[in-house]
């Protein structure tokens, strides 16, 4: 309990000192602390992924990924503080309101549901494995860098990474997410009433899911610790928050220009020509992004077409042996049998003609196995049978029965 | 090639956004968002990057323009109920509880292992630097996330045994057989087993016996 609780404040600390670039551009003052642990929090993992990947393919020891790890948080906090400096904001403000109350009964429950109640999810839990290799070894490896994160905070603390994931990492992890999106809600509104009802909100899709393939194995509550979770619950909530924040400050900046009364013919001929150069960046910008993302799809369908590709050809040879088939035995050119393998793979053969053909039967046979189940030759004479009788009795062939046929015709027709 | 890129566009939003009711709640959520900001349409609208968000975007619109266009203190009670009733109605159809049973149970200890699986993890371990093991295809799981020093025999390695565990009456032949021809000095089976024969009349002896489950070791010719 003393281990989880220290684990939550150690991990807000860290938070807090990465936060510090969470300014809102359009926003003089020193800005919420919703927004400064959401951002904060969101870096911090976000750096422990980068020093998992980083540990994973250059297979460095725990050690060495913690040191990565606290060195990205401090140049991201320092980085942050610098810009913060200069732009002379003020420290940033708790303001305490009614949300308060609602967010923090809503939280706890969540953080005592998960604790006390074990989740089924195998796509969920398969991923402790990876982290549990790293806590074993203490090296990392290429798998899921979350969880080479969290294997590694395993190594250093000696704590299980069951019993980390479950118990110590709940609480730091379930709060962030929740912050971030208390940050959107409030950077959409600023009313207490509707920040109350959007969280609410919030809280049911977190107890009900949002059943789609994609984002079912990304609920939260069955999930928190997960990368999927992190990009679904974190990344892409504090990306909209930092779009709404700057499609806000150019709407702000363009009234601040509308309000200094600027005509067409008061922009200088430098400024047109930076405002082309602008359109020009911008039109650059989107023309790359375009080819990218079609980049991105092509590589998508092509590698679907490969999976289909090997799917089709990875199971040929086993289907193949599995049919039935038959190879025509022709010494000399002349038919002389038919070797039939069924589709479990035992051998029948049919023919085989005189002594003549043992030697060269003998090496048609070897290709194919020595084990004959059912022989059926057309006859009991040396014409018919003199091969089957010379391979038996030199012991190269296995037979289980031998049956003589006849070709008569009948008049069945 | 293009028409498959779309194709491959689209099943991926399809992934994402869900089919059915599912769909309905997103759409509904993107319409309500789209409707109710007004002015501030084009600041907004990154929330439809994810889709838990544009949903509590949508009830955030939807509540204040519940509130704004009820004056009367009585009826803004009943509207905003209404809604919330609304909303959460929206959810839970669309959705499934994840307390439910089919996703979660309550966990018997902090590691949430069925109980007396670490005990019988740690007797398996006890001075062995790896333990090559037979268990239920429901726990293979758990030992992996134990401990990296377990080896499993999962079902493409060991097919006959696990056929047997999925039944409640298993021929322990089959299963010590196909366990010793994969190496598994360890078999870890539950209690809710019912065999003829109990693994011990072939070739393991029993050295854990919990409420839970029961660990048995090969025994080997000295």
């Amino acid at each position: 309990m003393i281990k989880a609780i220290i684990i939550f404040i150690v991990f807000n600390i860290l938070a807090f000192i990465a936060g510090t670039w969470s300014d809102d551009p359009s926003s003089e003052d020193g800005g919420h602390i919703v927004y400064r642990l959401s951002f904060g929090g969101c870096s911090v993992i976000l750096s422990g992924i980068v020093a998992g990947l980083l540990c994973g393919v250059l297979k460095l020891p725990a050690s060495a990924f913690i040191c990565v790890f606290i060195l990205l948080v401090a140049a991201s906090g320092v980085a942050g503080f610098v810009i913060r400096k200069k732009r002379g904001r003020k420290s940033c403000r708790l303001g305490i309101t009614k949300v308060f109350p609602v967010f923090a009964a809503v939280v706890a429950a969540e953080v005592f549901a998960v604790i006390f109640y074990r989740t089924d999810l195998t796509s969920a839990l398969s991923g402790i494995r990876t982290a549990t290799a790293v806590f074993d070894s203490g090296y990392g490896s290429c798998a899921d860098p979350m969880m080479v994160f969290i294997g590694a905070i395993c190594r250093l603390t000696g704590i299980h990474p069951m019993l980390f994931v479950h118990v110590m990492l709940s609480a730091p992890f379930i709060v962030l997410y929740n912050l971030c999106y208390m940050a959107l809600i409030k950077t959409v509104t600023d009313k207490e009433p509707e920040v109350i009802a959007a969280f609410l909100t919030v809280a049911a899709l977190n107890i009900w899911g949002y059943q789609s393939d994609a984002l079912i194995p990304v609920t939260l509550l069955l999930e928190w610790f997960g990368s999927g979770v992190f990009i679904v619950h974190g990344l892409l909530t504090m990306l909209a928050v930092i779009l709404i924040r700057r499609l806000r400050s150019k709407g702000v900046n363009d009234e601040i220009k509308v309000a200094d009364n600027e005509t067409p013919e008061d922009i200088s001929e430098e400024w047109d020509m930076n405002r082309h150069k602008i359109i020009n960046a911008r039109n650059l910008a989107i023309a790359l992004g375009v080819l990218a993302v079609s980049l991105i799809f092509v590589v998508i369908v092509l590698n679907n077409k490969i999976n289909k590709l090997y799917d089709a050809t990875v199971n040929l040879q086993a289907e193949l042996n599995g049919r039935c088939s038959m190879y025509e035995f022709a010494p000399e050119g002349k038919v002389e049998g038919y070797l039939l393998r069924a589709g479990d793979g035992t051998l029948s053969f049919i023919g085989g003609g005189s002594e003549k053909n043992a030697d060269e039967l003998r090496d048609f046979l070897s290709k194919y196995g020595n084990s004959i189940t059912n022989w059926y030759v057309y006859g009991n004479d040396d014409e018919n049978s003199g091969a089957a009788k010379a391979l038996i009795l030199e012991g190269v062939v296995g037979v289980e029965g031998i049956y003589v046929i006849n070709r008569e015709e009948t008049d069945l027709k | 090639m293009i028409r498959e890129l779309i194709g491959q566009l689209y099943m991926s939003l399809r992934d994402v956004v869900g089919y059915g009711s599912v769909a309905v709640l997103f759409a509904a959520s993107v319409i309500v968002v789209y409707l109710c900001s007004g002015d501030k349409r084009k600041e907004i609208m990154p929330v439809v990057l994810s889709v838990p968000v544009s949903i509590c975007c949508a009830a955030a619109q939807l509540f204040n323009a519940v509130l704004q266009k009820t004056k009367k203190s009585s009826l803004r009670i009943a509207a905003v109920i209404f809604a919330a009733a609304l909303v959460l109605l929206a959810i839970a159809s669309s959705g499934r509880s994840m307390f439910s049973r089919q996703y979660a149970t309550r966990a018997e200890n902090a590691m949430h292992i069925p109980q007396d699986l670490p005990d019988a993890m740690d007797e398996i371990l006890n001075g062995n630097d790896e333990a090559k093991v037979l268990t239920m295809p429901d726990w293979e799981l758990f030992f992996y996330d134990y401990s990296s020093r377990f080896i499993i025999a999962e079902a493409d390695t060991a097919p006959e045994a696990h056929k047997e565990l999925s039944d409640v009456h298993p021929d322990m032949r089959i299963i010590a057989n196909d366990a010793k021809r994969n190496g598994c000095e360890y078999v870890v089976l539950s209690k809710g087993l019912w065999p003829d024969l109990p693994l011990s009349k072939f070739g393991y002896e029993l050295i854990y016996n919990g409420d839970l489950c029961e660990v048995y070791r090969e025994v080997k010719a000295p």
